[in-house]
C-alpha cells in the first residue's frame, strides 16, 4: 500500500498535469463560447487527473525505491 | 520452548547509505550482544528500525521461522550467523546483523527488496541450506527446527462491499503491494480474500486496514455456522441495503421519467403537466443523487486517495455529469448546455436506479452462490444423543469428543464420523457421495457424519469429531475451491482492471473528438437518443461530447466480466460436490476440462486390489464344491493372499471350512496338509511334479486360464487331481463401463501397472483399453505420466492417492478415488468421495460444464462491452443521428450482469449423462472376468 505521503504527491502531481491538459484544451478551444471552453476544461482535467492518478502512483513509488 | 527466529531484511533507499547502515548495525549487533533481557533488546531492535526510516526512507521487512527448542541463546546466533553467511550469497545481500534475546533472534539483513519476491528467495535459500548443507544435520544450524515450518502464513478474509471485478484488482493490488505480502487471491463472488503472508512483516490488522482504506469492509474468515452466520448476515445486510436504496430510487425515478416525457405520445392525455417542470424534476431527482447514488461518490472518493479508478468512479462521474448538466440547463438555461429542453434528469435518475438495481442482483446471486456450502453445513445436526453411564444425554453435536457412544434411532441424522457397535440400518449417504441407494450398516462398519439413518438404530462409537469429520473436510475442499482461482479467472481480472483505465482514455478521447470535429461535422438538430423520442436539437458543442463521453463510460462497466467466472466455478464446484466429487480449485476444474488422456492405476483402482476365486474346474467325478472344501481346508491356517482368496471364496459359496490335522507351507510351491482324512496338496505345476501328481489332463484348461491372467492352482487328494482352481483380482463394478464412457468423450484411456505384461493386457482386453503400461515400478509412474504429457496430452491420472501420490502429482489433474472419509489425507487436485469409476466421466462433464459456462459467460459479458462501447462512443451517429443515453448505457450494462447470472443459473440444472440414462446393470461385476494375480 502506497503511503499516506506519496499517494498526496502523486494526487498534487496528478492535479498539476491535469490543469495543464484542461489548460491546453481551453487554449484550443478558444474558438469556442466561454461554457463549452470552461466546461469542457473542467471535464478534461476531471478525467485527465482520473486517468493519472493510478499511473502516477506506482510511478513514484517505483522511482523512490530506486 | 519456542524458538522463534526473525530475519528482518532492510532495504536501504540508495547504496551510499549501504555502509553508513551497516557500520551501525556493526555497532548495534555488539551493543546487542552483550545486551540482556528480552526488553532490551526489543527496544534495540525498534530503534534501529526507526532510525534507519529516518536515515533514507528504508523499509524493512521480516521472514520468520518458528518451531524447535534451543537450550543456548548464543550458540543460537552463532547458528544463524553461520546459516546466513552461507545464504547471503545465495540470495545477494549485501550484508547481514544479528540481535538476539533469550527467545527469539531478529537478524537484520540488507541490499535485499523487502517484496515477496525477495522474501520468498530467503525462504527457498533457507529451505535448501537445511536440505543440502553440508556441515553437519540440520539440527547443528537450528536445532530441533523444521524448515517446513519457514513459509508464509495464510489470512483467510471476509470482504464486502465489492461490486466487480476492478474492486477485485483494487484490493489485490492494494494488499499485494504491502511488504510481507506473498500471494492474494481475491475472490468476487465468493467474497473473499485468501493472502499469504509473513507475519512478522506484515500483520493481519495491517492487511485488514488496506482493504478498509480503499472502502470496504474486510473481517477475518469464521469457521463452519459462525462464519455462514456472519456471511449471511452481512450479504443480507447488502441486499436490505441496495433494496431500501431501490425503494428510494425506482419510484422517484418512475416519477422523472414520466415527468420528462410528460408531452411525449400518449402521456399528455394521463400524465398532469407540473410533472414536467424543471424544478419539481430536480427537487425529485437530487434526492435519488444524493441518496442512493451518494455511495458511489463516496466509495470513487476512497479509491482515488488511493490511487485505484474503480467502478464507483465511473458511476459517478456518469451520475454527476448528467445531474450537472440538468442543473445547469434548469438554472442557467442559456449556458450553451442544450438549453430547457435538455434537462436530463431522468438520465441521472434512472442511470442511479439502474445502477442500484444491478448492485441488488449481484448481492442476491452471491447469496445463491454459496449455496452448496450452505447445504453442506446444514447437514449436521444440531444435537447427539450421546450415552453416558446408563443415561442417553443429548448434547450439541460440537460437543462430542472422540470416544463417546452415541445412538442414532431412524430417521434422524448420524452427528460426527465413527463406528458402528452394535444394530443396524441402512443409512442414506447420498448427499455426501451421491450414492443413489441407502449403504447397510452393521457393527464395524464406519458411518459419516450428516448422513441420514433410515430404517433401525444403531450405536456408534464416535472417530473423528470437529473439523475433522468428513463433512468438515467436505465443506473446506468446497470452500477452498470456491475461493480459488482458475487462470482464465486470472485473465478476466486483469482484463477487468486494466479495463477502468483504458475507458477513461477513451472518454477522454471521444469527448475531444466530439467537441473539436464530430460536432462540426456531424450534429444535426434531428439528433435523438435511442429508442426515444426525445430529440437534442438545442444542444451545444459541449453538452453533445459530454453526453457521448459519460456514455461512454457507463457502459463499459465490467461488471459481468468480474462475475462471469467465479460464479460459473461456484456453481461448477457446488454441482460437483453434490455428486460425491470434490475439486480442491478452480485451477483443476479449468484442467479436468482439458484433458485429452487418463491414466489409470490399475490395482486398487480398475481392479478390487484383492484377489479372488474366479474359476473352479473340477476332474471327472468330483464336483465344484468337493473341491473348493478341499482347497479351503488346507489353506484355512495360510496367510497368504491367494490362499484367503480359496478360504474366502468357499465361505461365499456357503461352504463350511473346516480346520486341517496338519499343514505345511512350501514357498514357492503351495501347501501340504491333511484334511478331511486325505492328503492335500495345493500349489503349481511343481509342486504336483515333485509330488509326482499327473496333472497332464488339466494342463489345457490351466494354460487356457493364465492366458487371461490369472494364476492357477492345482488340487490333489492322497496323490490324485482333483482339479484346479483359477484366482485373480477382480474388476471393479463399473469399470468397463467408466472406460467406455471415456473413450466415447474422446479421451486416451491407459492402464498402469506393476504386474507383468500377460496378467495386465488380459485385463487391459476386458476393459477395453487399448495402451497399457505394464511392469512400471511405483517410482516410475510419475515418469510414465511425464511421457504422455511430453507427447502433448493433458493428462489426469486416476489412482488410490496412496502409492500413486507422484504420479497423481505430476499429472495435470491427480484423481484420488474411492478416499471415503479420508478426504483432507488424500493427494491430487480431485477428490472422489465414492468407489465408483464412473465418477470420473462424471468429474470431466461437470468441469467441462462448467468451463462452457464461464466461457458463454465471459463472452456475454464482453459481447456487451465490444458491441455496445463503439455505439456509445457515437460510431453510428453520424447515419442514424441517435445517441446512447446514460440511462440505456446503465440499462444495458445492468442486462449484461443480469444475463451472465441467468446463464450461471442454468448450470444448476446440469445433470451428469450417468444420471440422464436408467441406472445400467453392473458391468464387469464380482465375480465377472478376472485378472491374474502374482504368487
Amino acid at each position: 500500500m502506497p503511503g499516506r505521503g506519496l499517494m498526496r504527491h502523486a494526487g498534487a502531481l496528478g492535479a498539476l498535469l491535469a490543469l495543464g491538459a484542461a489548460a491546453a484544451f481551453t487554449l484550443a478551444a478558444s474558438g469556442f463560447g466561454p461554457v463549452a471552453r470552461y466546461g469542457g476544461a473542467v471535464w478534461v482535467f476531471i478525467l485527465t487527473w482520473i486517468i493519472l492518478m493510478p499511473v502516477l502512483a506506482p510511478w513514484l513509488k517505483e522511482r523512490r525505491a530506486a | 520452548m519456542l524458538i522463534g527466529l526473525y530475519l528482518g531484511i532492510v532495504r536501504v533507499g540508495s547504496a551510499s547509505w549501504t555502509h553508513t547502515v551497516e557500520l551501525l548495525l556493526t555497532d548495534w549487533y555488539f551493543v546487542g550482544a552483550v545486551a540482556a533481557g528480552f526488553g532490551s533488546q526489543v527496544g534495540l531492535f525498534s530503534h534501529l528500525r526507526r532510525l534507519l526510516r529516518q536515515n533514507g526512507g528504508i523499509r524493512s521487512a521480516t521472514v520468520m521461522a518458528s518451531g524447535g527448542t534451543a537450550t543456548s541463546t548464543t550458540s543460537m546466533v552463532a547458528c544463524c550467523l553461520h546459516h546466513l553467511a552461507e545464504v547471503l550469497p545465495v540470495i545477494g545481500l549485501s550484508g547481514a546483523a544479528v540481535f538476539f534475546t533469550t527467545y527469539k533472534v531478529p537478524v537484520i539483513l540488507f541490499g535485499l527488496a523487502t517484496n515477496a519476491l525477495g522474501i520468498g528467495m530467503m525462504v527457498r535459500a533457507i529451505r535448501h541450506h537445511h536440505q543440502t548443507g553440508t556441515r553437519g544435520d540440520r539440527g547443528h544450524i537450528f536445532p530441533g527446527h523444521d524448515p517446513a515450518e519457514v513459509g508464509p502464513d495464510t489470512l483467510q478474509l471476509q470482504v464486502t462491499g465489492m461490486s466487480c471485478a476492478s474492486c477485485v484488482s483494487s484490493i489485490e493490488g492494494a494488499v499485494g503491494n504491502l511488504p510481507g505480502v506473498a500471494s492474494v487471491a481475491v475472490n468476487l463472488n465468493a467474497g473473499t480474500a485468501v493472502v499469504g503472508y509473513n507475519a512478522g512483516t506484515v500483520t493481519a490488522s495491517q492487511i485488514k486496514k488496506a482493504i478498509r482504506d480503499l472502502g470496504y469492509e474486510a473481517s477475518e474468515r469464521l469457521e463452519g455456522a459462525s462464519m455462514m452466520d456472519r456471511e449471511r448476515e452481512a450479504r443480507q445486510l447488502e441486499v436490505t441495503r441496495q433494496g431500501r436504496w431501490m425503494l428510494v430510487a425506482w419510484p422517484l425515478a418512475m416519477l422523472v421519467m414520466v415527468g420528462t416525457f410528460q408531452d411525449v405520445w400518449i402521456l399528455p392525455r394521463y400524465v398532469p403537466q407540473f410533472l414536467g417542470y424543471p424544478l419539481l424534476l430536480f427537487a425529485l431527482t437530487t434526492p435519488i443523487v444524493f441518496g442512493p447514488g451518494w455511495q458511489f461518490f463516496v466509495n470513487s472518493y476512497r479509491g482515488l486517495r488511493h490511487g485505484v479508478a474503480d467502478m464507483n468512479l465511473l458511476y459517478a462521474t456518469g451520475i454527476g455529469a448528467a445531474y450537472l448538466i440538468a442543473v445547469i440547463n434548469t438554472f442557467w438555461p442559456g449556458a450553451g448546455f442544450g438549453g430547457p429542453e435538455a434537462v436530463f434528469y431522468e438520465a441521472a435518475a434512472l442511470l442511479t436506479a439502474f445502477i442500484i438495481l444491478g448492485r441488488y442482483l449481484e448481492a442476491l446471486t452471491r447469496g445463491r452462490a454459496s449455496e452448496a456450502i450452505r447445504k453442506l453445513m446444514s447437514l449436521q445436526p444440531k444435537v447427539a444423543r450421546v450415552i453416558r453411564g446408563d443415561a442417553e444425554v443429548e448434547i450439541p453435536s460440537d460437543e462430542v469428543e472422540v470416544g463417546d457412544l452415541i445412538l442414532v434411532r431412524p430417521g434422524e441424522r448420524i452427528p460426527v464420523d465413527g463406528l458402528v457397535l452394535d444394530g443396524y440400518s441402512a443409512v442414506d449417504q447420498s448427499m455426501l457421495t451421491g450414492e443413489s441407494m441407502p449403504v447397510e450398516k452393521r457393527a464395524g462398519d464406519e458411518v459419516i457424519g450428516g448422513t441420514m439413518n433410515k430404517t433401525g438404530a444403531f450405536r456408534f462409537r464416535a472417530t473423528r469429531v470437529g473439523r475433522e469429520t468428513a463433512l468438515a473436510q467436505i465443506i473446506k475442499l468446497v470452500e477452498d475451491a470456491q475461493s480459488s482461482k482458475a487462470p482464465i479467472q486470472r485473465l478476466a481480472d486483469l482484463v477487468a482492471g486494466k479495463f477502468i483505465f483504458w475507458v477513461h482514455v477513451l472518454s477522454l478521447a471521444v469527448f475531444l473528438f466530439w467537441f473539436f470535429v464530430g460536432y462540426g461535422l456531424f450534429f444535426s438538430p434531428e439528433t435523438r437518443l435511442m429508442l426515444t423520442p426525445y430529440t437534442l436539437a438545442g444542444v451545444g458543442v459541449f453538452g453533445f461530447a459530454l453526453l457521448i463521453s459519460v456514455a461512454v463510460l457507463v457502459i463499459s462497466c465490467p461488471c459481468a466480466v468480474g462475475m462471469a467466472t467465479p460464479s460459473a466455478m461456484m456453481a461448477g464446484t457446488g454441482k460437483a460436490a453434490e455428486h460425491g466429487i470434490l475439486f480442491k480449485g478452480a485451477d483443476a476444474v479449468e484442467a479436468a476440462s482439458k484433458l485429452t488422456a487418463i491414466v489409470f492405476d490399475k490395482t486398487g483402482t480398475l481392479t478390487r486390489g484383492e484377489p479372488a476365486v474366479t474359476d473352479v474346474l473340477p476332474a471327472p467325478g468330483i464336483n465344484e464344491a468337493d473341491v473348493l472344501r478341499l482347497a479351503a481346508a488346507a489353506e484355512v491356517n495360510s496367510e497368504h493372499p491367494l490362499g484367503e482368496a480359496i478360504v474366502r471364496g468357499a465361505r461365499d459359496r456357503g461352504i463350511r471350512v473346516e480346520s486341517p490335522e496338519t499343514f505345511e507351507a512350501i514357498p514357492g510351491h503351495g501347501v501340504v496338509a491333511q484334511a478331511s482324512g486325505c492328503k492335500v496338496l495345493l500349489g503349481n505345476r511343481r509342486l504336483m511334479a515333485e509330488r509326482g501328481v499327473a496333472i497332464q489332463g488339466m494342463i489345457a484348461a490351466a494354460e487356457r486360464l493364465e492366458g487371461e491372467g490369472k494364476t492357477v492352482m492345482f488340487l490333489a487328494a492322497d496323490g490324485r487331481p482333483v482339479g484346479l482352481i483359477g484366482v485373480a483380482d477382480t474388476l471393479k463394478p463399473h469399470s468397463v463401463e467408466a472406460v467406455r464412457l471415456l473413450h466415447t468423450l474422446g479421451l486416451e484411456v491407459t492402464m498402469l501397472t506393476g504386474d507383468n505384461r500377460r496378467t495386465a493386457e488380459a485385463v487391459a482386453r476386458q476393459l477395453g483399453i487399448n495402451r497399457v503400461l505394464a511392469e512400471v515400478l511405483p517410482q516410475d509412474k510419475a515418469t510414465e505420466v511425464k511421457a504422455l504429457q511430453a507427447r502433448s496430452h493433458r493428462v489426469a491420472m486416476v489412482g488410490d492417492g496412496i502409492n500413486d501420490a507422484p504420479a497423481l502429482a505430476q499429472a495435470d489433474v491427480g484423481m484420488a478415488i474411492g478416499s471415503g472419509t479420508d478426504i483432507a489425507k488424500e493427494t491430487g487436485h480431485v477428490v472422489l468421495v465414492k468407489d465408483d469409476l464412473r465418477d470420473v466421466v462424471t468429474t470431466i462433464e461437470v468441469a467441462r460444464a462448467t468451463m462452457r459456462k464461464v466461457k458463454q459467460n465471459l463472452f456475454w459479458a464482453f459481447i456487451y462491452n465490444t458491441v455496445t462501447i463503439p455505439v456509445a462512443a457515437g460510431l453510428l451517429y453520424p447515419w442514424t443521428r441517435q445517441m446512447v443515453s446514460p440511462e440505456l448505457a446503465a440499462f444495458l450494462m445492468a442486462i449484461s450482469s443480469l444475463t451472465v447470472t441467468m446463464n450461471t443459473t442454468l448450470l444448476k440444472r446440469f445433470v451428469p449423462s450417468l444420471r440422464r440414462q436408467p441406472e445400467p446393470a453392473a458391468i464387469g461385476a464380482t465375480m465377472a472376468p478376472v485378472a491374474g494375480v502374482q504368487s
